[in-house]
Order: C-alpha cells, then sequence, then structure tokens
C-alpha cells in the first residue's frame, strides 16, 4: 500500500514538474521578446558599430526551428535580466549524429572543423565563418526553400558577402547565368569547392588542388545526365584525360593545364564569347600564360581531340594510317614466322622420314 | 683472317666499332620504347608500372630525352661512319635494296609454302636485314624529327600549326608500336629463336660467324671471300 502511494506521488509529482517546464518554455519566448521584440533594441560595439538586437518572432516560426525557444541555444542565459558577455551559440549541442532532438543525424560540425573555415575560426581568426555566418541565425530554412541562404539561388551571394572578388568575378560566368534561368544543375560555389568540407585549393585536399580540378569539373561535365541535357558536349573530360596536359596531371604533374588553366576560374564563359579565355583570338594568350611565345598556330586546330573521329582532321588519318599499319605489321609478320617454321617443320618432318 | 676456334672455323662478320653501333642502338631504343610506352600505355597495368618504375611523369621525361640525345648522336655517328669511312660506306653499300631481294622473297616465299623454287643465295645482307636495316633508317628519322618537335614544342608551335603538331605527336606514338613489333617479333626471332641460331646468333657480341654458317646463309659472300683467299675452302670442314 504504502510503495503505491509512493509511486502515485511520483507520477503526481513528475506530472506537475513538467507542467511547470513546459509553462516556462511557453513564457520563455514572450519573456525575451519584452526586450528583444522591440525593433529600436541595439547595442555599440566597442569599435562603434551599432548592433540590432531585434528578434523577429515571425522569422523563428517559419524556420526549421519553430517550435524552439531562446534558451534551446542561447543555454547560457538563465535569469533575466541576464548580465554579462552572452556567449555565440554552439550549434554542436544539437547538431551531432546520435542526437535525440530531432536535428539532422550527422557529424557536418567534425567536417567543418577540418575545413579551412573551421580551421581559421579555431585559431582565432574572426573572420572566418561559423555555422551562423552561412545559415543564418533565426531564420534558417531548409535549403531547397527559395528563402534560405543555403538555396543554390542565393549561395553565391552568401559566400560572396566575404569573398567579393569571386563574387563578382562569378556573375560573369556561364554557371551563374545558367542558375538565374532556373537550370539548378549548373554550379555555385558549393559544387566545386563543397560544403563543409571546403579547403584552400593550396591543399592536396582540397577539390579544387591544381591535379583535382579536372575530377571536379567530371562531376558534372563528364556526365550526360548532367550536361548533356543542355547539348553540352561530355567528350571533353576523356579528351583532355588523352592528352599530354591530362596524362601528366593524372600523375601528379603540377606544371600542366588543367581545365580552370584555360577556361578560367570563377568568370568561365561559353567558349564563344569574345571575353572568354578560349574564345578563339583569345587562345595565344590563354595559352601564352605557360607556353612563352604562343602565337595564333595555337588556336589552329582542335584542343578536345579525339584522333578515332573523322573531325580530326589530318590527326584523324595519322592515326588510322597507324592503326592499319600496326595490324598489318602484325599480321605481315606472324605469316612470314609461321610460314618459316611450317617448311622447317615439314622440312624436318621429311627428314626424320627418310 | 679466318680463326680456328673450338666450335670450327669462325671468320670476322662485324668489327668492334659496328658493335658497339648496334650496342648503343639497342640500349637506346629499349629505354625510347619502355619511357615512352609509359606515356602511351599510361591507362593501362603496364603503363602505370613502368610509369611508376622511371619516376613518375617528370623522371619518365627525362630519361626519355636523354636517350634520344644518344640515339641522335648514334645516328649522327653512323651517317658520318657511312660517309666517310671506307669501312662504313662499303657496308651502307651492301646494304642497298636491290631487285634481287624482291626475287629473293617471292622464292623464299614460294619455298615456304612447299612450292618448287631455287633456294635464293644471299649475299652479305639477305633481304630481311635489308628490310630491318631500311626500317630502322625510316623509323630513326622519323621519330627523331617528331621527337625533337614535341621536345622542343614552344619552338615548334612558332612554326606550325596546332593540328600538325599534333599529327606529329600521334605519329610519335603509333610508329613506336610498329618499331616495337618489327624489333620484338622480327627481329628477335631471327637473331634468338629461328632453330639454326637459337639460343642466340652471337656474332653481335663476338663480331664474327662460323665460315660454315657464313657458307649456309650468306653464299654469294663465302664463294667471295673464298675467291679473295680470306676463306681457305677446305680447311673449314
Amino acid at each position: 500500500m504504502a510503495m503505491r502511494s509512493g509511486r502515485i506521488g511520483c507520477l503526481v509529482l513528475g506530472g506537475a514538474l513538467g507542467i511547470l517546464l513546459l509553462a516556462a518554455a511557453a513564457q520563455a519566448m514572450p519573456k525575451c521578446l519584452v526586450c528583444h521584440g522591440k525593433r529600436t533594441l541595439s547595442k555599440t560595439l566597442p569599435s562603434g558599430r551599432v548592433v540590432s538586437l531585434f528578434v523577429d518572432e515571425k522569422l523563428l516560426a517559419e524556420s526549421v526551428h519553430a517550435g524552439r525557444v531562446c534558451t534551446d541555444c542561447h543555454s547560457d542565459i538563465t535569469a533575466i535580466p541576464h548580465k554579462g558577455e552572452i556567449q555565440r551559440v554552439s550549434c554542436v549541442r544539437c547538431h551531432f549524429k546520435g542526437n535525440p532532438v530531432g536535428a539532422p543525424q550527422k557529424d557536418i560540425y567534425v567536417e567543418y572543423a577540418r575545413s579551412v573555415h573551421g580551421v581559421a575560426a579555431a585559431a582565432g581568426n574572426t573572420k572566418a565563418p561559423v555555422c551562423q555566418d552561412c545559415h543564418g541565425t533565426h531564420g534558417i530554412r531548409p535549403p531547397k526553400d527559395p528563402g534560405s541562404l543555403m538555396n543554390k539561388i542565393h549561395i553565391p551571394e552568401t559566400c560572396g558577402r566575404c569573398h567579393l572578388a569571386e563574387f563578382s568575378d562569378y556573375r560573369e560566368s556561364v554557371h551563374w547565368k545558367a542558375v538565374k534561368e532556373g537550370k539548378k544543375d549548373s554550379a555555385v560555389c558549393t559544387d566545386c569547392h563543397g560544403e563543409h568540407t571546403i579547403r584552400a585549393h593550396t591543399s592536396p585536399e582540397s577539390s579544387t588542388y591544381i591535379t583535382r580540378v579536372p575530377e571536379t569539373c567530371s562531376h558534372c561535365h563528364a556526365s550526360v545526365a548532367v550536361v548533356g541535357k543542355y547539348g553540352i558536349k561530355t567528350e571533353q573530360v576523356a579528351t583532355y584525360g588523352r592528352s599530354y596536359h591530362g596524362v601528366a596531371i593524372k600523375f601528379g604533374g603540377k606544371t600542366v593545364a588543367n581545365c580552370a588553366s584555360c577556361h578560367g576560374v570563377h568568370d568561365i564563359r561559353p567558349s564563344d564569347d569574345p571575353q572568354s579565355a578560349v574564345y578563339v583570338e583569345n587562345i595565344p594568350k590563354t595559352c601564352g600564360k605557360c607556353h612563352e611565345g604562343a602565337n595564333a598556330n595555337y588556336a589552329k586546330g582542335r584542343i578536345h581531340l579525339d584522333p578515332t573521329k573523322r573531325e580530326a582532321g589530318l590527326v584523324y588519318w595519322v592515326s588510322l594510317f597507324f592503326k592499319w599499319l600496326t595490324i598489318s605489321t602484325m599480321v605481315g609478320l606472324v605469316a612470314h614466322i609461321g610460314l618459316d617454321l611450317f617448311r622447317r617443320l615439314r622440312r624436318g618432318k621429311v627428314a626424320h622420314e627418310s | 683472317m679466318a680463326s680456328t676456334g673450338g666450335r670450327g672455323a669462325e671468320v670476322q662478320r662485324f668489327t668492334l666499332n659496328e658493335r658497339l653501333q648496334h650496342g648503343v642502338l639497342m640500349v637506346s631504343t629499349l629505354v625510347l620504347l619502355l619511357s615512352g610506352f609509359s606515356l602511351l600505355f599510361h591507362d593501362l597495368w603496364i603503363g602505370r608500372w613502368l610509369l611508376w618504375l622511371e619516376g613518375g611523369i617528370a623522371g619518365r621525361g627525362l630519361i626519355h630525352r636523354w636517350a634520344a640525345g644518344l640515339l641522335m648522336g648514334l645516328c649522327g655517328y653512323h651517317l658520318l661512319y657511312i660517309l666517310f669511312t671506307a669501312r662504313g660506306h662499303q657496308q651502307f653499300m651492301e646494304m642497298r635494296p636491290r631487285w634481287r631481294d624482291v626475287r629473293d622473297f617471292v622464292q623464299v616465299m614460294r619455298l615456304n609454302l612447299g612450292r618448287p623454287a631455287a633456294r635464293p643465295a644471299f649475299d652479305r645482307f639477305d633481304y630481311r636485314q635489308k628490310f630491318q636495316y631500311s626500317a630502322i633508317f625510316l623509323a630513326s628519322s622519323t621519330m627523331i624529327l617528331s621527337g625533337l618537335a614535341l621536345w622542343f614544342a614552344s619552338e615548334a608551335m612558332a612554326v606550325m600549326p596546332k593540328w600538325l603538331f599534333d599529327a606529329l605527336a600521334v605519329l610519335h606514338g603509333g610508329e613506336s608500336v610498329v618499331i616495337f613489333l618489327v624489333l620484338f617479333v622480327w627481329h628477335l626471332y631471327d637473331v634468338h629463336l629461328r632453330p639454326e641460331v637459337f639460343p642466340m646468333d652471337w656474332s653481335w657480341i663476338t663480331g664474327r660467324i662460323r665460315v660454315a654458317d657464313l657458307q649456309e646463309r650468306h653464299p654469294m659472300e663465302y664463294e667471295r671471300l673464298r675467291q679473295a683467299g680470306v676463306i681457305d675452302g677446305d680447311a673449314q670442314r
């Protein structure tokens, strides 16, 4: 009997605690908003910059974090009004593999910590981006949402807030032109550089490291399913791979051209654009970056060459000639040797019988 | 000149100078083929293995160019040898293809097929040896010229359009395979695997040939040497 009442007591107590906590949670938001709901709330940094401290309740309600309360993230605030320095929100509190609160089950934070951004931030570089710099704060939306900072159409802008020169180059590119036209297969920053795995292009781990560029471009440009849809040839990757540049880079050559050496990096344009680095009249200058004294001869002939195709011109005929010369040499030699052995065999037999 | 050794009387066939020329040609060609095939067959295991062996793409290039330098030096020397030395000039004249060689070839084919034909009497060089020498002459000159264009690419591209340069690159690779076949299938059969020379025709090292072999394989030369008194026609048997 005593045990039973004990159990009931526990239940009642637990229930009451739960209700209290829920009530506190429900209260947490409006309480914070007493101050932070005011549009005029701001503080002045030591640098003199004025930072708004206004929080738009609607933003949070429409974000992936709808239903969370302020103190879920701002966990160092335990009293109102709060005193002292408020810590930056640490997203890894929830965003780790195995979290019980329903955040994506991924260890993205670990990847980020190894990235050029994460390493710089950990080293104390205050300009290095942390999660919030790219993903936003109260209004984080899923990447598919056109309003998300992580939506394909907004990524260049998001990265461009820090990478200004690259952003302005990129906006001239055929990739951005296609993205604007709604061709979501086209590349934005993250398609080449990666997302949480971004490395400096000087790091051999980087997808934009000199020897890894062909592989990175090939993800789309060797795929009929991606670029093929838009009538872009996919064989350019293979023809590059067979060229001296392609072979040398595959085996670690760092002084040969990769895709970007000729086509440009952020401002890649179609080859028929007079401003393109591979526009026929610009080819001498582009090749001249490595080949001193490059002249108009460099533009006379195909660059992405497939010797097995008739459009390769003389190269096709030379290649065809040697194919048949090799075959006929092989047949001729084997026949010549075979006949020689055949006679010896027969002669040996005759000699043996007699 | 004829000397009697353990294997029967022998006669000088190649001078030391000629044997050294052959040695340099052999070494440079082998190295050129190996360091070239590592590039040509880079997508096969054999090419990747060769490339690894040769110290990667840069090491391979260096080896190829050194061997090319050796071959070019040899070819230059050989030209001087056949132009300005009596011995060299005489050997070159013996190497010239003649109509006789075509006739010899047809006769050998008839014999091999079991048709009635007289055994052709070869001179100092038979039609196979002449063909192989001519092939090497042609192959070396085209490979050296196209190779120089690839070596000095910037200089070459200053005077030739890219399509010609590309064609030379394809020629350089395509021809190397034909050279490989002629050397490894035909020449090696001739000097190693043919039953009468197996396991090896030693004359490329010793410079000598047995008088009996000379009579068998180069009867016209044998006859000439015998009449000139270089060989004692009866002593060697």
